[in-house]
């Protein structure tokens, strides 16, 4: 018998098939075994936190003291982080759903949560259970995520989808539209409702990507929202009746108008074919316009219906309401530019964020932020908790929060800008991927700008910790503190981090290297933290004298601290203006200098 | 498509680019080959507006590539040598990002990345890190993030560097395909590859153009090979002698061997007339064969020519202009 092997067996193993195969190796799914036990880790110690806690606060036995209510809502924190890890992880359905229906639980209790009037004393107000509710609305959005990442299912994958847009519809309007009614629901509970409303609809969008035509449009109904905010907070803080304001809006409205319309492609250009109805429509728009301009212009000077006497003090709107809601009608059209323009500068910054989320070094920095923060908050809340014995404090009481003679945010600032602005231009060099960049056809001043912008959003969104700490001492008092001076400050941090920003993405386009990219930073922040002290002993030596003037307009620990007692003053604005527009056109300088050596 | 007139281009004082000047039609396929350190680099470079040229003029689709680069970059799909990509974005995503910033509109943008996904055959891939990826997966990212736009005219830095055997073919295979109707610039410094894909090409040596023609013409290019025992100088007389030869050039094999190389007016094939002539004289003649003359031949004339062919006054830089070229920013 011929032991010739007459037939081939067939060789092939899964996964060898060579370059053109469906991809590079086999795949084989790893059995979530650690994810369950943290699981199941988890879920022991929300059991035991929950428990523990629901006991501790709301029936009047004390229990020993491992079940104190500090150490169970840890327990109850970690264990949370537990189950969102597993969450993340395993793919089979039956935990899916389970997360699921956790999170859709979460979601409402903690709507529901957000406006339930609570005090242990009786008095309870609309808010009172702001700080679970809002935990448990971001545990909601979190669970829902992390599930929806692992979901297969096309019709599960769309109802998660829209439920995500109805929450966060929901959340928006009650936000928005209670905090025009009254400004006592405006802070913090329209606020934190109308921000977590945002944060839930951008979570919809981001799911389906603007590709997709509902999330696209959701998109820009966002934007349209926080016009509508935006304008009619503008028009209750009038001194009068703006009816000036309305003509000269409607005017742009219609010169600009057609013409997005057109490169939106919704309409026809006027130079596409000769006698279009839009032509003829815009003609007689503009007609329109000019009559009631000219109206206008007779009502508000000729006649004395628009200066009513008496007026009562509109000043009472603005701030903090009015301006409140025009900073969120702003974050609105901001966030809803950001996410659907396909503009180069929105698309390059979208993707410059991305990055800095995408890298560790955002967390890094938000922890150690949380800690500066922490600390900050005990060392003046310490104070206040002793009041009694030490006397009271003065409005406006968060002067020594940031700023005046708590150095420790000011020090803070000086560790974070560095850190965040070293990779701008460095990593991207050193990569290679700047040469891609540069030959797509965007310009130079798109690319800058886009980094300067993210990194000013995520130098501002370091600051996060801070304001949190503050919403607690708010819940945590049950009364009013006189919040205004924080929105100065808000103004102050941005004209600074712009100044910093711009220092560190300047030094970061001059070099490949990281480190000296983040050593050369680091020296321009501490020179501007120097410059306090320098003023300190002009102040002491000749005080009055023209150099302390300067630097003070130099220092910005100085800006802060003004602008924390709620005495911010605009010039002091312009020093860190100025060096902002050195720093960005010095770095376009320098990324020019390719095109000329 | 491409006119390149006395592109110059000096880093400090070495000269990367010297004089070149060439033209390359609408979807031709045009292949620059050279040694590494060249000039082909920096030529692409200049072309992809990165780099500016220290003289001379370049020019895309009609635009200058000084004067109007954002439509010049509007224009091109670029592809470099070390295929930089952002190592935390998903392939998916990374390509619709490119899209996005090279202008390719919303409506379409979901059907033109999923094709250049399917055609660069990155659908197993979809959803890897970028970091992850081993390089010839880079390859086609990049390629696919070069034709994301459907550029008229796509460049490309070594293409095929790198890759194994089969996938150097499939690369190859779909540049042919795209070559249809698209114009393509491609860097390599390996002949085979060229010569089965390029219509055209350029010969870059030390930053000077040695060769600018169409492969197509190449082809008419002939030599008569005469392998002969017997006295050199005589036997290369009596062939300069005979009618319709333009040139000759010998080659000692050892032994008494030489070898004649016998270039013909027109490509007449003079073979029977060398061989009575050979005869005639009595000299032995042990090969008399008819070469067509390959890219292999121009590539080596050009690159084994001494450098006093590459110098002229007005080019040399100060110190010597012997020195290499090869400098990589």
């Amino acid at each position: 018998m011929s032991k010739a092997i007459t037939e081939k067996r067939d060789e092939r193993t899964p996964g060898a098939a060579l370059a053109g195969g469906p991809g590079p190796s086999i795949r084989v799914e790893d059995e979530p075994a650690f994810a369950r036990l943290c699981a199941l880790f988890g879920a022991f110690c929300v059991v035991v936190g929950g428990v523990a806690l629901y006991i501790g606060l709301f029936t009047t036995k004390t229990l020993p003291w491992p079940f104190t209510p500090f150490w169970m809502s840890l327990l109850l924190t970690v264990g949370c982080i537990a189950l969102l890890f597993h969450a993340a992880y395993d793919r089979h359905v039956e935990f899916r759903r389970v997360y699921q229906f956790l999170g859709v639980l979460s979601l409402i209790v903690g709507a529901v949560l957000c406006f339930l009037p609570y005090s242990s004393g009786g008095h309870g107000r609309a808010g009172d259970l702001l700080g679970p509710g809002v935990v448990l609305l971001s545990l909601g959005l979190l669970f829902l995520l992390f599930t929806l990442r692992n979901e297969t299912e096309a019709a599960a994958r769309n109802w998660l989808q829209l439920l995500l847009l109805a929450a966060g519809s929901v959340l928006t309007v009650i936000g928005l539209f209670g905090g025009n009614l009254s400004r006592d629901f405006l802070a913090p509970v329209g606020l934190v409702l109308a921000l977590a409303g945002l944060v839930y609809l951008l979570a919809f969008v981001g799911s389906r990507g603007t590709s997709d035509d509902l999330a696209y449009r959701a998109g820009l109904v966002i934007g349209a929202v926080g016009a509508i905010v935006f304008f009619v907070a503008l028009w209750r803080s009038a001194a009068r009746f703006p009816i000036l304001e309305v003509v000269i809006i409607l005017a742009v409205l219609v010169e600009v108008g057609p013409r997005l319309a057109a490169a939106q492609g919704y309409l026809a250009p006027e130079t596409a074919a000769p006698g279009l109805p839009f032509s003829r429509a815009v003609t007689i728009a503009r007609l329109v316009v000019l009559v009631l301009f000219l109206v206008a212009l007779w009502l508000t000077f000729g006649t004395s219906w628009i200066y009513p006497p008496n007026q009562p003090a509109w000043s009472e709107y603005v701030v903090p309401q009015g301006v409140l809601l025009m900073g969120m009608g702003l974050i609105y059209i901001c966030t809803s530019y950001l996410i659907c323009s396909d503009a180069p500068l929105a698309v390059l910054t979208r993707r410059e964020l991305a990055a800095f989320v995408y890298s560790p070094v955002a967390y890094f920095l938000l922890f150690g932020s949380s800690v500066f923060a922490a600390w900050s908050f005990w060392l003046f809340a310490l104070p206040l908790y002793y009041s009694r014995e030490l006397g009271p404090m003065f409005e406006p009481i968060v002067k020594n929060y940031m700023a005046g003679n708590n150095f420790l945010a000011v020090i803070c600032a000086i560790g974070v800008v560095p850190a965040l602005t070293m990779r701008l231009f460095s990593e991207e060099k050193r990569a290679g991927t700047l040469e891609v960049l540069l030959t797509a056809p965007v310009s130079d001043f798109d690319v800058l700008m886009s980094k300067f912008l993210a990194a000013l959003l995520m130098f501002l969104l370091v600051w996060l910790p801070f304001g949190v700490y503050l919403i607690a001492l708010r819940l945590g008092a049950g009364k009013d503190f006189d919040y205004r001076p924080l929105l100065s400050f808000f103004v102050a941090l941005v004209f600074s981090g712009a100044n910093f920003v711009g220092m560190g993405l300047f030094f970061s386009c001059l070099t490949r290297n990281q480190i000296v990219s983040f050593i050369l930073s680091l020296i321009g922040m501490l020179t501007f933290f120097c410059i306090y002290f320098g003023r300190l002993l002009i102040q002491i030596k000749e005080p009055g004298s023209v150099w302390e003037s300067v630097l003070q307009h130099m220092s910005y620990h100085d800006l802060w601290s003004t602008a924390m007692e709620g005495q911010l003053q605009p010039r002091f604005l312009v020093f860190p203006a100025t060096l902002t527009v050195l720093w960005l056109f010095m770095t376009a300088k320098v990324l020019e200098i390719r095109k000329w050596s | 498509m491409i006119q390149v007139d006395r592109l110059t281009k000096y880093f400090g004082h070495v000269m990367a680019v010297n004089n070149v000047s060439f033209q390359v039609e609408k979807n031709e396929i045009v292949g620059l080959l050279g040694n590494n350190g060249a000039g082909k680099t920096t030529i692409m470079r200049i072309l992809t507006t990165y780099l500016p040229a220290s003289s001379g003029v370049a020019r895309v689709a009609g635009f200058d590539v000084m004067t109007d680069s954002i439509e010049v970059r509007k224009r091109i799909g670029y592809l470099p040598e070390s295929i930089p990509l952002y190592g935390e974005m998903r392939v998916e995503e990374y390509l619709d990002y490119r899209a996005k910033l090279k202008g390719v509109e919303r409506h379409r943008r979901p059907q033109r990345v999923g094709y250049c996904v399917e055609r660069c055959r990155l659908e197993g891939v979809r959803r890897t890190l970028l970091g992850t990826l081993s390089k010839g997966f880079r390859q086609r990212v990049g390629l696919a993030d070069a034709m994301i736009a459907d550029p008229p005219l796509l460049i490309l830095d070594e293409p095929t560097d790198g890759l194994d055997p089969g996938q150097k073919q499939e690369t190859l295979g779909m540049l042919r395909e795209l070559g249809r109707d698209h114009t393509i610039m491609l860097s390599s410094h390996m002949l085979s590859e060229v010569e089965s894909i390029a219509q055209r090409v350029l010969i870059i040596r030390r930053g000077h153009l040695g060769y600018a023609k169409k492969l197509s013409d190449l082809e008419t290019d002939a030599v008569i090979v005469v392998e002969a025992r017997g006295p050199a100088d005589q036997i290369g007389a009596a062939l300069r002698a005979m009618n319709g030869v333009i040139q000759v050039s010998a080659e000692n094999l050892g032994d008494g061997l030489n070898v004649y190389e016998v270039r013909t007016h027109h490509m007449e094939d003079l073979r029977e007339q060398v061989f009575q002539l050979m005869a005639r004289n009595n000299w032995v003649v042990r090969r008399l064969d008819l070469r067509r003359r390959r890219l292999q031949d121009r590539w080596n004339e050009i690159n084994n020519a001494d450098d006093s062919a590459l110098q002229t006054p007005s080019l040399v830089a100060p110190t010597g202009g012997a020195g290499p070229a090869a400098v990589t920013q």
